[in-house]
């Protein structure tokens, strides 16, 4: 979970990159809650599609998952951008991505190959528990349906090679539990559209310079794992 | 004649230089005082004729044309928002050719050489909107001199063509300015609750696995100047709203339903219960599709609805009588031989009607005052009683259509060349619709055939135009009816789709209802995505042929939906927050 502001400014002369100069800094609007994470509706979500699909998903003649994960990107990004002092954009945008990876298999050979790497997919901003149980369940059953197809393939591949020394396909580890707070990105843009402004308009002057582009960005990203 | 062509090319080079100079002088601009991005573009085309005009080559025609852009853009799915975003852009499109109008850096292939694009500020700032038309034309002039030299060279190495007509169509300057806008921008809150409450409006279908509300709307002011002496400032705004539902049957065939409602404006919509009715109506569909039998290939009388006559005549005929493809080596060529020949039916008459605003209550989404070659929409009668007549032209001219008629269109960043705009076909031989499946049967019986079908709705299709491939089409029907003589209920039937060439097809069509139906949505062609309207009434026709329609073999999902499992204990966990 983290927020990053930048702020970038490329410029041209004659059509030839002369300086680059980008400043990266952090801030963090951090919001409290519980340190378990369980009034959180996007873990509730992810942890009843996980639970559920866990015990119950399975196909005739085809093994039941040993692995799932499920990864969400919760991103509110604003980014501006101005050229010679006057704003050419700018633009606030919320996403959140879903990514699930399903294997089939063991440790030692399974299903992360190909179509079998899992799927990628948005999610709804609102916090809607029901809308979000709906996307994953839809996501699983699709990386699930696609491990299926991706280990048989990744088995008969197999059988036309001769490996001396095979090595796991995925490597064993501890799980891991850390709940940390949420980031926000609240602010004013206005002053921040100015301050791009000013910065842009040097470049008013040098009639040697063709392009100018300067950009600013601020982006918080929440993630869950 | 090589020789004849280039000689041709000299003189008319002279003759434009002076005429760049000579307009320079003579620009009369109906523009607002303040209006900075008019007067900027104003400003930096004289300095580009000035200094571009001593070159050699130089270029015998520029123009710049401005989208103001405010767009915003929502989607929804499950009664839940998935993004949201609200933009505004202006993007400039530089025009430059070089050469002479009966050959230019755009001859051929080589349209794209004319055209650069980039970003202007938002900002009415005058230095800054300067500093960039001024870097966009120059980086257009080196790309155009150097295609004209292309195009010189290959013009000399191979064979005559077939059409030898102008590149660039003389056409008399237009001056508008309206700076009126034609919708309010709608307010992003109240888009939201739209794409929230529609996308909810399938939720409690779980046999729907994906919906999807999108709502786009734009609002464009048009800015246009040309080194002829062309000014326009002209308006435009659409909202687009599309519904998507998809489901799957057992033997894993996708099923999709979509409705969309176009109009100029967000107060210009159907009312809620109406959107609503017709969500219902997409979620039994999909029900009742999932388990219907899937069609065989046919060939036998067919009926289609006013909607999906429409949308066949945008892909199997609209297409075709673009101008641009009269004239391109590669392409089929289907009707550029065919002026004055019958090509429909007596019964059937086409127009093209960009400046028609609505039909039967309906704001129609072809609706433009200018085309993007800053040339005033004009209905053009393209087949009149059968008999084809003309073209859908841009400034590209063709043999025997030396002018535009205000179809050259094009989404910003792109060469606009021929395209359709409101396409309405109208017939002289009609019944009521209310015998329409009556005269389907006449003629299943007639054939001796077991059954005819009924194209309610169709989702689109595509057409192929180009030589090297076959001149067939595709239509995507999503709602078919198997009608029987015997007196048996009509049968719904799925996976199936419409196939054929066009001068066979459109001969086979009998008759036609007496209602126009209207079918809004976005055409995508080389000059990108544009709005457009089709209308035609529901037409008989004696024989269409369909095929099989390729689907997955993925299964429905294997769990329930989490709305099914009771998952009201988790919607109870995140509404405590």
């Amino acid at each position: 979970m983290n927020t990053i502001i930048r702020l970038m400014a490329n410029f041209q002369r004659s059509l030839l990159p002369l300086i680059a100069v980008s400043l990266l800094s952090a801030l963090a609007f951090a919001q409290q809650r519980n340190g378990d994470g369980k009034d959180d509706m996007i873990l509730s979500a992810m942890h009843a599609e996980l639970e559920r699909s866990r015990s119950q998903l399975k196909m005739e003649q085809v093994a039941p998952p040993y692995y799932i994960e499920y990864r969400v990107f919760d991103l509110d990004q604003y980014s501006a951008e101005a050229a010679f002092g006057a704003i050419r954009g700018d633009a606030r945008i919320r996403f959140r991505f879903l990514r699930v990876v399903v294997r089939i298999g063991d440790y030692k050979q399974d299903s992360y190959s190909g179509q079998g790497e899992g799927t990628l997919d948005f999610l709804p901003v609102d916090d809607d528990i029901l809308a979000f149980r709906h996307q994953l369940w839809l996501a699983t059953d699709r990386a699930y349906k696609a491990a299926a197809e991706s280990l048989t393939a990744k088995q008969s591949q197999l059988k036309q090679l001769n490996i001396d020394q095979p090595v796991d396909d995925f490597a064993h580890a501890d799980p891991v539990q850390s709940v940390g707070p949420l980031v926000k990105l609240e602010f004013d843009p206005e002053p921040w559209k100015k301050m791009l402004q000013d910065a842009s308009a040097i470049y008013k002057s040098d009639p040697e310079i063709e392009t100018s582009e300067s950009r600013l960005s601020f982006q918080a990203v929440n993630r869950y794992w | 004649m090589k020789n004849r062509s280039r000689h041709r090319a000299l003189g008319c080079l002279f003759a434009v230089v002076l005429a760049l100079v000579a307009h320079s002088r003579a620009a009369s601009a109906p523009k607002e005082k303040s209006d900075v991005l008019l007067s900027t573009m104003h400003d930096e085309m004289q300095r580009a004729q000035s200094s571009l005009g001593k070159l050699d080559p130089a270029p015998y025609f520029l123009s710049y044309s401005v989208y103001d852009q405010r767009t915003a853009m929502v989607m929804g799915s499950q009664g839940e928002l998935i993004n949201s975003l609200q933009t505004r852009h202006r993007s400039a499109d530089v025009t430059m050719r070089i050469g002479t109008a009966a050959l230019d850096n755009s001859h051929s292939q080589n349209r794209a050489s004319a055209r650069t694009s980039g970003s202007l500020p938002l900002d009415d700032d005058r230095n800054a909107i300067a500093r960039e038309l001024w870097r966009l034309t120059y980086e257009e002039y080196r790309k155009a001199s150097k295609a004209y030299l292309n195009v010189k060279t290959k013009t000399q190495v191979n064979a005559q063509e077939e059409d030898t007509s102008p590149d660039f169509s003389e056409e008399k300057p237009t001056n508008h300015a309206d700076y009126k806008d034609v919708a309010v921008n709608p307010d992003q809150r109240r888009l939201e609750k739209l794409a929230r409450q529609y996308s909810g409006y399938l939720r409690k279908y779980p046999y729907i696995y994906s919906s999807v509300v999108v709502i786009n709307a734009q609002n464009t002011r048009f800015h246009f100047l040309s080194t002829e002496g062309g000014e326009v400032v002209a308006p435009n705004a659409y909202i687009r709203v599309a519904i998507e539902a998809e489901t799957r049957a057992t033997d894993g065939m996708e099923l999709m339903r979509v409705e969309t409602f176009q109009a100029e404006s967000i107060d210009h919509l159907p009312a809620k219960a109406e959107v609503g009715a017709r969500v219902e109506k997409m979620a039994s569909d999909l029900k009742a599709l999932r388990d219907a039998p899937v069609a065989e290939p046919f060939d036998g009388p067919a009926l289609l609805s006013g909607r999906a006559s429409a949308v066949f005549f945008h892909e199997v005929l609209g297409h075709r009588l673009e101008g641009h493809r009269q004239r391109g080596e590669q392409e089929g060529q289907t009707f550029t031989k065919k002026v004055g020949q019958a090509v429909l039916p007596d019964f059937l008459s086409v127009i093209d009607d960009p400046t028609q605003r609505k039909l039967n209550g309906l704001d129609l989404g072809g609706w433009y005052e200018f085309d993007d070659e800053g040339m005033p929409a004009m209905r053009v009668d393209v087949i009149k009683d059968g008999i084809l007549k003309n073209f859908l032209m841009s400034r590209l001219p063709i043999k025997n259509f030396a002018n535009s008629n205000g179809h050259g269109r094009a989404q910003p960043g792109l060469m606009a060349t021929g395209r359709q705009g409101n396409l309405i076909v109208s017939s002289t031989k009609t019944v009521k619709d209310s015998e329409l499946r009556q005269k389907l049967i006449d003629e299943v019986k007639k054939q001796s055939k077991p059954y005819g079908l009924y194209f309610e709705d169709i989702q689109g299709g595509f057409t192929l135009t180009q030589r090297s491939a076959p001149q067939a089409f595709q239509v995507l029907p999503v709602l078919v009816w198997r009608v029987y003589p015997d007196g048996r209920p009509d049968e719904l039937v799925r996976g199936i789709d419409i196939v054929g060439t066009p001068l066979a097809a459109m001969n086979r069509i009998q008759l036609t209802g007496d209602k126009t139906d209207v079918f809004n949505g976005i055409c995508g062609a080389e000059s990108g995505q544009v709005p457009v309207a089709a209308a035609a009434p529901a037409m008989l026709f004696s024989e269409i042929e369909v095929q099989k329609r390729a689907h997955s073999l993925n299964r429905p999902p294997i769990l329930p939906s989490p709305v099914d499992e009771g998952a009201s204990s988790g919607k109870n966990a995140g509404a405590q927050q």
